[in-house]
């Protein structure tokens, strides 16, 4: 079983995000909606798979991205961004993101960041 | 055509981040504070994001490009002024107007959102922006045609109509008594359970309030501190619809006629800034809102020669009138005390319009004034609309019931007292009818005479015989029973019989 976990203050973008995976049967949809509650969510389930907003509530995406790499380095980190977030996103990929995607994204980009871990 | 879910909670996270855009925007206006920017940033960045997600481009790009400028502010190349303030409001409004057309059509809106010319102004010297008429409709709550319901709520729902179903089931001659009382409790909780799913909170109600104060202050260039209590309170939107109108007059009237401008506040001896503001609180059976304001309050010699000019009232009883009878004088049909037309609304306009509406929903309205130091206006509104408290009363086979609130008293019917069509009670003659006269049959024997009010009128009901009084549920009438006279709704009585509410109100007047 796949986890994965979403973390967006939007629930209409984690919305989005899980109708794109959710014909994939052997996964497992976690959702976080701030910071805070990635990291908590993060550690309790340790999920292969993040989809993580750069800006939420409290904890930024960052922040949240350095927090959870301390906890477990193997997980997938995508950063979901929008643009004219150039910066940040140079920021995460050298903490560790392993790609990151642009809103609005198709259900293509995600549905194959799932399937590479399947 | 988008998925209809996804579109739901598009419309309604987008209403919400909106809303709270507008509320934070505010606040802003108080001077810098980037807590505040970085979180109206972070809603107009998921405006953005979202609506581009859907395709919606121009709704999109509006919020981007309000997120642009926040960024600047945030990096000190714009300040924090009003015109960004104003900016930043109308970005919003624009992305709220789209909305609507998105419930509405599935599509955006297309026109420009106009934002572009402001911007100069954000960045370079400030341009006055020049506000012409404001449409204070756009501030009333909208009450919303669909329910988001709580799981819980539905939980808790669902298991009072099984446990209402196995009641049923289990419904034997010897558990006859016992199951009466189950069900009874069962059904007083799955009434309450409903009527609260109507209830709207006020808080949301008035959340438009705020800016509503701020645009009309700046059109009227006075300084206005407004400030809101709702005390978490709810009340059923049957109400809430009536009450929208009332209050954004009773509002923009204070802006416009009660607060004065600073210069004339200071020549009073007041503070510079004037003050409103609205607290609600609950009574025994009502929701009282209070709107108050430390304006000049309500001028007597002016109201009172207003009314003898229009004919309201003559000059004669004028004389005897006391100083609230003259206030009541504005809820007079024809009164106003409007000099001269001003941009928003003369004090006494429309508040007769006021009144009509508070009555329809069986509230009431009341004015404190005091010269020079403001007026307080109380708004006294029953808790339900669905939930009525009456007295019950059958006439020659029919159960009827009188809404408890227009009955002004109740005596045994004497013979003696009853003369040429009218009845005599307290010194007074009455006008006096039968009930039975309202379906055309002949006259019951009467045993009782109940004073009917509406306004300062009143008149004498003739019925058969008083039974109870008692709270009941009103069901809308069906179209084809709406035309008989005199009836305003029904119920069904512990006897499961039909009960016709009176509309006391179309029937004697």
């Amino acid at each position: 079983m796949l986890k994965v976990l979403i973390a967006d203050d939007s629930a209409f973008m984690r919305t989005i995000i899980k109708n794109y995976i959710k014909e994939f049967s052997e996964i497992q949809i976690i959702e976080a909606e701030d910071g805070k509650d990635a990291i908590s969510k993060f550690s309790a389930t340790i999920p292969d798979v993040v989809f993580l907003d750069m800006i939420m509530p409290g904890l930024s995406g960052l922040e949240v991205l350095k927090e959870i790499k301390k906890v477990n380095k193997k997980s997938r980190i995508i950063m979901v961004t929008s643009v004219g977030q150039s910066k940040v996103i140079e920021e995460a990929l050298k903490n560790g993101a392993e790609r990151y995607i642009t809103k609005p994204f198709k259900a293509e980009e995600i549905k194959k960041i799932i399937q590479q871990s399947l | 055509m988008h998925d209809q879910e996804l579109l739901d909670i598009f419309v309604s996270e987008s209403q919400e981040e909106i809303k709270n855009i507008n509320k934070i925007a505010l606040d802003l206006e108080k001077g810098f504070n980037k807590a505040y920017v970085d979180e109206i940033l972070r809603f107009f960045h998921t405006l953005k994001g979202n609506g581009a997600s859907l395709n919606y481009t121009r709704f999109s790009d509006t919020a981007h490009l309000a997120e642009d400028i926040l960024k600047e502010v945030n990096s000190q190349k714009i300040a924090v002024s009003k015109d960004l303030v104003n900016f930043l409001l109308k970005a919003s409004d624009y992305l709220e107007g789209s909305l609507k057309k998105i419930i509405k059509t599935g599509k955006e809106e297309t026109k420009e959102n106009g934002l572009d010319d402001l911007i100069p102004g954000l960045k370079n010297k400030k341009v006055k922006i020049r506000q012409k008429d404001i449409d204070v409709k756009k501030f009333e709550f909208q009450t919303p045609d669909t329910l988001r319901v709580k799981n819980d709520k539905l939980d808790k729902l669902l298991h009072l109509s099984s446990e209402l179903k196995n009641s049923v089931e289990i419904l034997n001659e010897e558990k006859l008594t016992i199951l009466r009382e189950k069900l009874k409790k069962i059904s007083r909780e799955l009434q309450d359970e409903i009527l609260e799913l109507r209830l709207i909170s006020l808080d949301e109600v008035f959340s438009n309030f705020p800016r509503m104060i701020r645009e009309l202050a700046n059109l009227e260039k006075k300084r206005i501190h407004f400030t809101m209590n709702c005390n978490d309170i709810k009340l059923d939107r049957s109400i809430i619809e009536n009450l929208n109108g009332p209050m954004v007059h009773i509002l923009r009237n204070s802006v416009d006629h009660g607060i004065e401008v600073s210069e004339i506040r200071h020549e009073k001896g007041k503070e510079k800034t004037g003050n409103i503001s609205i607290n609600v609180e609950k009574g025994k059976d009502s929701v009282l809102i209070y709107i108050k304001d430390d304006g000049k309050g309500l001028d007597h010699e002016n109201i009172l020669r207003k009314a003898i000019e229009k004919g309201v009232v003559d000059s004669k009883k004028a004389q005897t009138l006391t100083k609230n009878e003259i206030i009541d004088l504005i809820f007079k049909t024809g009164f106003s005390t409007k000099e001269k037309t001003t941009k928003i609304s003369g004090r006494g306009i429309g508040m007769d319009i006021v009144k009509k509406a508070l009555k329809r929903i069986g509230g009431d309205i009341k004015i404190n004034s005091k010269k020079d130091q403001g007026m307080t206006i109380t708004l006294k509104l029953p808790l339900s609309l669905a939930i009525m408290n009456v007295l019950v009363i059958k006439d020659k086979n029919l159960t009827f019931s009188i809404p408890l609130i227009k009955i002004n008293s109740i005596v045994n019917f004497k013979e003696k007292d009853l003369v040429k069509g009218k009845y005599e009670f307290k010194g007074e003659k009455i006008k006096f009818t039968h009930l039975s006269r309202l379906y055309n049959k002949k006259p019951s024997k009467i045993n009782s005479v109940i004073f009917i009010e509406k306004g300062n009128k009143v008149i004498a009901l003739g019925v058969e015989e008083i039974l109870e009084k008692k709270e009941i549920l009103i069901q809308k009438l069906d179209k084809s029973i709406e035309k008989l006279n005199g009836i305003g709704g029904l119920t069904i009585n512990s006897e499961n019989e039909v009960c016709y509410v009176l509309d006391t109100d179309s029937l004697l007047f």
